[in-house]
């Protein structure tokens, strides 16, 4: 067969589904005995199995260093997903799932390693019609990136055959900065094209996440009122009771900020303040979204002082049970600089969010698990009702990213009698109840993603880059200022320093208490 | 057999359905209702409400609606309506509440159209799209003000007793209310896992450059499915643009746009509605083949290139797993609607 005069639309493909629909593939899980595997992608894979999107004939290969036969991985593998999985195991599919499933022991700088991945690959390829699409999840700190991404060049396996593909999933943190995000970048691209290369953040695999667009641009209620003439400012939080547990030697090179600002949040941000993109396609989608990075306003030092707040934990409770503070946790200095709690003023500095500050925070021991938006609108005129009755509240509408995802208006009511006293009542959705099932993992929407090539929820390379940039202003003025900004503390179990509350306070607002 | 309603829940009078229903709701335990459209299954009769009704048990779990099971027999002797209510609930996560959609059955006997449809008018959950899933032959009139509410009707056209005419009952329909009400044919759902199969496989650059060189199909289809085989030849030929030239019961012919002429071999094996599918040309032959049970479709690609085999999803060929496909928003009926317009022709 030759392909020169090649029709370029395959007319069978219209109107077939509006789900992903992957080729059958081979997915090579590096770092494949660590937690996230287990956690995370395994049962992810999995669940995609048992709702009939995973191509039949794909194999998962899990690459790592301890010596593991395949029955033993897949062992492990199963007992997990009797903890992890959304729908349990139903034995039935896991065999047939599992009996795909393969251990590959290798050092990740071992040449054979590689080569003899390749031979199965080509093995697997021949056996089942996988055609040589293959897709790399580098399960691994970044420090491994490079060797990692260097022997699947030596050995040919970024390379593809007429009409096939290959891709790279690499996981967070992706840099320490602008500069070593830079660095990685390159690193990557020369191994895997931009539009082979997909940086996950499974914040945007989330439904609410996904949410956000079609809640703006899908409904005509919303997005007039949707600029600085009717929000007064919105609060993102992410809160989670959690310490470092054992990752102490990771948070203290990262911190909250760069841990969870730099990308799942920031994301969050450029959903809600984008503009429509003129289509679904990943690029414009992405383009709209570099905008609003791009607009946020980037803080001298002094700036950074009085509009950022960085904080620690020291002891306390949470859910009754007394915790340590950050510095006398394992494997974390008992000087530490590392902060585990951050809150910023932002301000998007276009025409639609002209003065409408962004509120954002995240910190570990907080008294509870949430994270969410909340988008205050303006108050009404202080005539008939909110001049009879001091302290209506604004309308807030607050979208639940996690967990029991969900949107909420607050809007005022009058209260059932003979005398006129209006109450705010909320009109919840939950997505569990509403929609009768529980909304899909964020990894498996990602995997299949990235399986079908489409990027549209995977940071773009000159968003990370831009991300940075903003991050690296107040990294800057916290670590290479001789006058740096206090460190606040906050006792575990509270919801963050006053220090955070003064920040607000000073706009004459509060947080919102989850 | 004897009219059974045992699982069709509490009996109630017409009036009092919406009362029952809210004092389902009323009880202390931990159950919430869920509703996100309105399902109204029309059935002959009262042969089916028990198998209508396990049907409906099963498709709320992923789709929660107000579910309204209608066994309707004009022809009976004597005016008479009767009532069931029920909740289907289940658990949809270790330790959280239950999730529940309500179930009302009617039996309506001996009453006009009308007075049916106002019956189940009154019973819809207000401001979400009507579903109305008609099983059996179409109806000729569709005056009733419950279709004119209705978003998106759902058919099986295998139940076809006399496809001609529902195929043009549903070209009326489809006049009369335009592109207001999508049509949903579990029967075209039925072939959707050969199409993408299919689809998919021309995904490969070197296969699409011969997709003009096609000569002949051959489909083996179930001896009561020669309806899906049609719908699969009619999808063929409205994406490739074949214009029919002739058709006989065991083989059609088609005209290409570039003069090609294409032969579709039918042929009757016992098995699954459709069980292969091969796509010929001089250059490559595609073929595909279930076996009964398997979840896989198995395709062997045949090019000079040396053959390739690959494997796709086969999908599940049960009614709650098409109506649960087929109720993914979204789905865009424009391809179905012309592969009809070739069906036409076929069913000559
Ligand atoms: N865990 C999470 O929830 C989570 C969430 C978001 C992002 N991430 C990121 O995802 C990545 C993986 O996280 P993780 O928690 O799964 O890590 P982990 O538990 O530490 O696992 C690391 C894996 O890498 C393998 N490995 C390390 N060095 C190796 C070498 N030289 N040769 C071969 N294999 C080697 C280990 O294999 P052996 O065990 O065989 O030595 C193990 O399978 C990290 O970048 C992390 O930041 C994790």
């Amino acid at each position: 067969m030759n392909a020169t005069s090649s029709p370029t639309i395959n007319p069978l493909k219209e109107g077939l589904s509006n789900r992903p629909l992957p080729r059958p593939c081979n997915v090579v899980i590096f770092g494949a005995s660590g937690d996230l595997t287990y956690r995370k992608l395994v049962p992810a894979l999995y669940n995609l199995q048992v709702d009939g999107d995973l191509p039949a004939t794909t194999n998962i290969i899990g690459f790592a260093r301890r010596p593991k036969s395949d029955d033993v991985f897949r062992a492990e593998l199963g007992e997990a997903l009797g903890k992890f999985s959304r729908s349990g195991r139903a034995d039935e599919v896991w065999t047939d799932f599992s009996g795909r499933v393969h251990y590959h022991q290798s050092e990740f700088s071992n040449g054979e390693g590689y080569k003899s991945l390749a031979e199965k690959l080509d093995r697997f390829d021949a056996e089942n019609g996988t055609a040589g699409n293959r897709l790399f999840y580098l399960s691994v700190g970044p420090n491994e990136f490079e060797g990692i991404l260097g022997k699947l060049a030596e050995h040919g396996l970024n390379k593809t055959k007429d009409g096939s593909w290959a891709r790279v999933i690499v996981e967070k943190p992706f840099g320490h900065d602008r500069s070593s995000a830079h660095d990685l970048n390159e690193k990557v691209s020369h191994v895997f094209a931009e539009e082979d290369t997909y940086r996950i953040d499974h914040y945007l695999g989330k439904e609410t996440a996904q949410n956000i667009m079609v809640l703006r641009f899908a409904n005509s209620i919303f997005e007039p009122l949707w600029n600085h003439r009717y929000i007064d400012h919105i609060q993102i939080t992410a809160a989670e009771p959690m310490g470092v547990e054992a990752r102490g030697p990771y948070y203290e090179s990262s911190g909250a900020l760069r841990d969870m600002c730099q990308n799942h949040l920031t994301q969050i941000l450029c959903l809600i303040a984008m503009e429509p993109p003129t289509d679904l396609s990943a690029d414009s989608v992405r383009d709209e979204k570099l905008k609003v990075v791009r607009a946020l306003r980037k803080y001298t030092p002094e700036e950074v002082a009085s509009n950022v707040v960085r904080a620690q934990y020291g002891v306390g409770a949470v859910s009754g049970k007394e915790v340590p503070a950050y510095r006398s946790e394992d494997r974390v200095s008992p000087t530490s600089e590392t902060e585990t709690y951050v809150a910023f003023r932002a301000f998007v500095d276009n025409w639609r969010w002209d003065g409408v500050p962004f509120y954002v925070r995240v910190g570990k021991r907080m008294p509870k698990h949430g994270t969410e938006i909340a988008i205050y609108l303006k108050d009404t005129p202080g005539v008939l009702f909110n001049a009879q009755q001091a302290g209506l509240g604004p309308n807030v509408l607050v979208i639940r990213i996690q967990p029991d995802e969900g949107i909420s208006l607050r809007i005022q009511s009058k209260r059932p009698g003979a005398q006129l006293a209006i109450e705010p009542v909320k009109m919840d959705f939950h997505y569990n109840t509403s929609f009768g099932k529980p909304s899909p993992e964020a990894y498996e929407r990602l995997l299949l993603d990235a399986m079908a090539g489409d990027a549209t929820l995977f940071a773009r390379r000159d968003e990370v880059d831009a991300a940075w940039t903003f991050i690296d202003c107040i990294e800057d003025a916290w670590h290479k200022n001789p006058n740096p900004p206090v460190m606040a503390s906050y006792p575990a179990g509270s919801w963050g320093p006053k220090e955070a509350d003064d920040l607000l306070a000073a706009d004459g607002r509060t947080w919102r208490r989850l | 057999m004897a009219f059974d309603p045992s699982n069709l829940g509490l009996q109630v009078e017409l009036n009092q359905i919406s009362s029952t229903l809210h004092a389902l709701w009323e009880t202390p335990e931990q159950r919430t209702r869920a509703c996100l459209l309105n399902l109204v299954v029309y059935c002959q009769g009262t042969q089916q409400l028990a198998a209508n009704t396990e049907l409906i048990s099963k498709f709320v779990r992923n789709h929660a609606c107000r579910a309204i099971l209608l066994g309707d027999s004009p022809a009976a002797p004597v005016q008479k309506t009767s009532a069931w209510v029920q909740a289907h609930c289940h658990i949809n996560k270790a330790g959280a509440h239950e999730i529940c959609s309500e179930q009302i059955t009617l039996l309506a006997e001996g009453l006009a159209p009308a007075t049916v449809a106002n019956m189940v008018m009154a019973n819809l959950d207000y401001d979400l799209p009507l579903n109305l899933w008609w099983q059996g032959d179409l109806p000729k009139n569709t005056d009733s003000p419950l279709w004119q509410r209705v978003d998106r009707l759902i058919i099986d056209s295998l139940d076809w007793k006399n496809p001609r005419q529902d195929l043009q009952r549903l070209s009326a329909i489809r006049s009369q209310f335009g592109s207001r009400i999508a049509t949903a044919d579990l029967n075209w759902t039925r072939t959707l896992n050969l199409r993408q199969a299919v689809a998919l496989s021309f995904d490969n650059l070197a296969l699409l450059a011969e997709i003009g060189t096609i000569n002949s199909l051959e489909i083996c289809h179930a001896p009561e499915s020669k309806l899906t085989a049609l719908l699969l030849a009619s999808w063929f030929a409205a994406q490739l643009s074949w214009v029919p030239t002739q058709v006989n019961p065991t083989s059609l012919h088609f005209r290409a746009s570039n003069g090609g002429n294409i032969k579709c071999k039918l042929l009757e094996t016992a098995g699954d509605a459709i069980s292969s599918l091969s796509v010929n040309s001089d250059a490559f032959s595609l073929s595909l083949q279930r076996e009964t049970g398997s979840c896989l479709l198995h395709s062997t690609l045949k090019s000079a290139e040396g053959p390739v085999q690959s494997h796709f999803p086969a999908g599940n060929s049960d009614l709650i797993s098409l109506l649960t496909e087929e109720m993914m928003p979204g789905t865009r009926h424009r391809v179905y609607l012309k592969a009809l317009n070739s069906l036409d022709h076929l069913l000559a």
